[in-house]
């Protein structure tokens, strides 16, 4: 069902009570409901507080005036490499260096890293070789390396085998969209109940399990579309992440889908191997781990569980510090992520 | 407007209309007349910037950029508000800088911000505020948070619209979503805290 088009006269509200805010007024805050406006006020709060230092704001300004008087290069300096800019040992601000486009950079360091993997690839080969020829390990490392190969390592981005889901029809699911159902504390209550824990069958925690390393494994690569086929479309629908409330045309739904896939894959693609995924991707998709103690089978033939954060070295850390229980409804022969209730943490 | 009584050390309201379109046409023959836009508007831009980046020296060149930009592109500029025409080139800025690194590294990872201890009392809640307000926004989906910082930047929602190219009811329906779930995230850390002392004063 559609979201109704015309007014919400909530978010009018707060719109006028923030452009009052804006603009220095005095804003009549009636209208708006008591919480959401202390919240407002203690978030702008937060904000107004602290100035930039006088020696920042000038060595700005030493900037622009700079690329006024000197013609640049085509290409500004990367973000971070502050090559320019007017520092204690440069107090002119003029360039040590000539600056290479941002383009040239990468193209360097992927040069770079090529050539030190080849290098440490080399390395290992060669060690290892060595290692087997020479040397026999004790038997305790022979243990060790045995649990090593035991454990799960980090989930890899070739576990996301689902058959991904097309834009069209991520499109018209969010067409329909309705309103996200509000999370109620009796509802997670409810689902943390310790009476609903046990009695769900290994191959039900097996099976959830599974989603939940391959939605991880689609999160991690940026892939969107292949994420979305381990989700309901109800799920999609409530999904922040393609954040459509308001009521837009299917073509810019469309278009907000195209640039949100983009941009997720382009940015997990971006992310150097070995480094925890962007934060721009999904929360914890590549982290998130469910302990078999903590599945549940719910009232309504549901089975959901506490979404537990996995640290880089393979140990589990305390739940989310938002607590977030996951619910998964089976469809056809599998397992697919229905809703999330959250909780405080 | 007589700009000699703006230095770089000083803080001046955002001008009204008219006294910000003279200084753009006085800016478009001397780049040194860009000096009240800029002591206008530095602060809004480079807190717009450090909470996408994170860093501050990232923050200090993204927001370099941006003056350069709005600069360079003066003599294009129309008519229209012109923070919403600056905000626009930020957030061109920040959406190429986003491209290259990651989007956002929390504050409290960011090495150049000195321990409480060792600053004074002011500089200490500031920085405190500042660790707050990006766990907070940390919270929110992009297409939200954009929304939230550029608000805290000062534009409003017709403003918001115009830099971010969308529609202004869709402004207002992220920003509504945006706010209520800082809400729902606010109320739930005050229970958290509250619940702790409840634990500390049993215990004690």
């Amino acid at each position: 069902m559609w979201f109704a088009r015309g007014k919400d006269t909530r978010a009018d509200e707060l719109d006028r009570f923030l452009d009052e805010m804006a603009r220095g007024q005095s804003a009549p805050a009636s209208a708006v409901e008591p919480a959401l406006l202390s919240a407002t006020r203690h978030v702008h709060g937060l904000a107004a507080t602290g100035q930039p230092s006088d020696r920042i704001k000038a060595s700005v300004w030493e900037d622009v005036m700079d690329a006024t008087r000197s013609p640049r290069p085509a290409s500004q300096p990367a973000i971070g490499s502050s090559l320019t800019r007017a520092r204690p040992g440069n107090p002119a601000g003029r360039p040590t260096a000539s600056v290479p486009s941002p383009d040239m950079n990468q193209r360097r360091r992927m040069g770079a890293r090529l050539a030190t993997a080849a290098m440490l690839l080399t390395v290992l080969v060669v060690g290892y070789v060595v290692a087997q020829v020479a040397f026999r390990p004790p038997a305790d490392d022979q243990r060790d390396l045995a649990v090593v190969v035991a454990t799960p390592g980090p989930v890899a981005g070739q576990e996301c085998q689902v058959e991904p889901r097309t834009i069209d029809e991520i499109v018209s699911i969010l067409s329909t969209q309705v309103m996200p159902r509000p999370t109620s504390t009796s509802e997670w209550d409810v689902v943390i109940s310790p009476r609903l824990t046990g009695g769900v069958a290994p191959e039900i925690i097996v099976a959830i399990q599974a989603t939940q390393r391959e939605w991880n494994a689609c999160g991690r690569t940026g892939d969107v579309l292949r994420q979305s086929a381990l989700e309901t479309d109800a799920y999609i629908r409530r999904s922040p992440w393609f954040d459509m409330w308001g009521g837009p045309n299917s073509d810019e739904i469309r278009t907000s889908v195209e640039a949100e896939v983009t941009r997720v894959a382009r940015l997990a693609a971006a992310a150097p191997p070995g480094t925890p995924a962007p934060d721009d991707v999904p929360l914890g998709a590549e982290t998130l781990v469910i302990h078999d103690e903590d599945v549940r089978q719910l009232p309504d033939g549901r089975v959901g569980a506490l979404l537990r954060e996995e640290n880089p070295s393979g140990g589990i850390t305390s739940p989310l510090p938002f607590n977030t229980f996951r619910i998964f409804v089976q469809v056809d022969d599998r397992w697919l992520i229905d809703q999330d209730i959250m909780a405080g943490g | 407007m007589d700009a000699s009584r703006v230095t770089m050390t000083g803080t001046l309201d955002a001008p009204g209309d008219d006294a910000e379109a003279a200084m753009i046409v006085r800016a478009r023959d001397d780049p040194a007349e860009f000096a009240p836009l800029y002591s206008a508007y530095f602060c809004s831009v480079y807190h717009y910037c450090l909470r996408s980046l994170g860093e501050r020296e990232a923050a200090a060149d993204a927001t370099s950029q941006v003056f350069i930009k709005a600069l360079g592109a003066l003599p294009t500029y129309r008519s229209g508000s012109f923070r919403s025409w600056l905000f626009t080139i930020a957030h061109n800025v920040l959406v190429d800088a986003s491209r290259r690194r990651r989007l956002y590294v929390p504050l409290d990872d960011a090495g150049d911000i000195p321990s409480p201890e060792s600053m004074p009392e002011e500089r200490a809640l500031a920085a405190e505020d500042g660790r707050r307000l990006a766990a907070l926004l940390a919270c929110l989906p992009p297409s939200q948070r954009q929304i939230v910082e550029l608000r805290l930047a000062g534009l409003t929602g017709p403003e918001i619209a115009r830099t971010l190219g969308i529609s202004h009811a869709a402004v207002k329906s992220r920003q509504f979503r945006a706010y209520s779930t800082l809400r729902d995230v606010i109320g739930k850390r005050h229970d958290a805290d509250r619940r702790e002392d409840a634990d500390v004063v049993r215990e004690g």
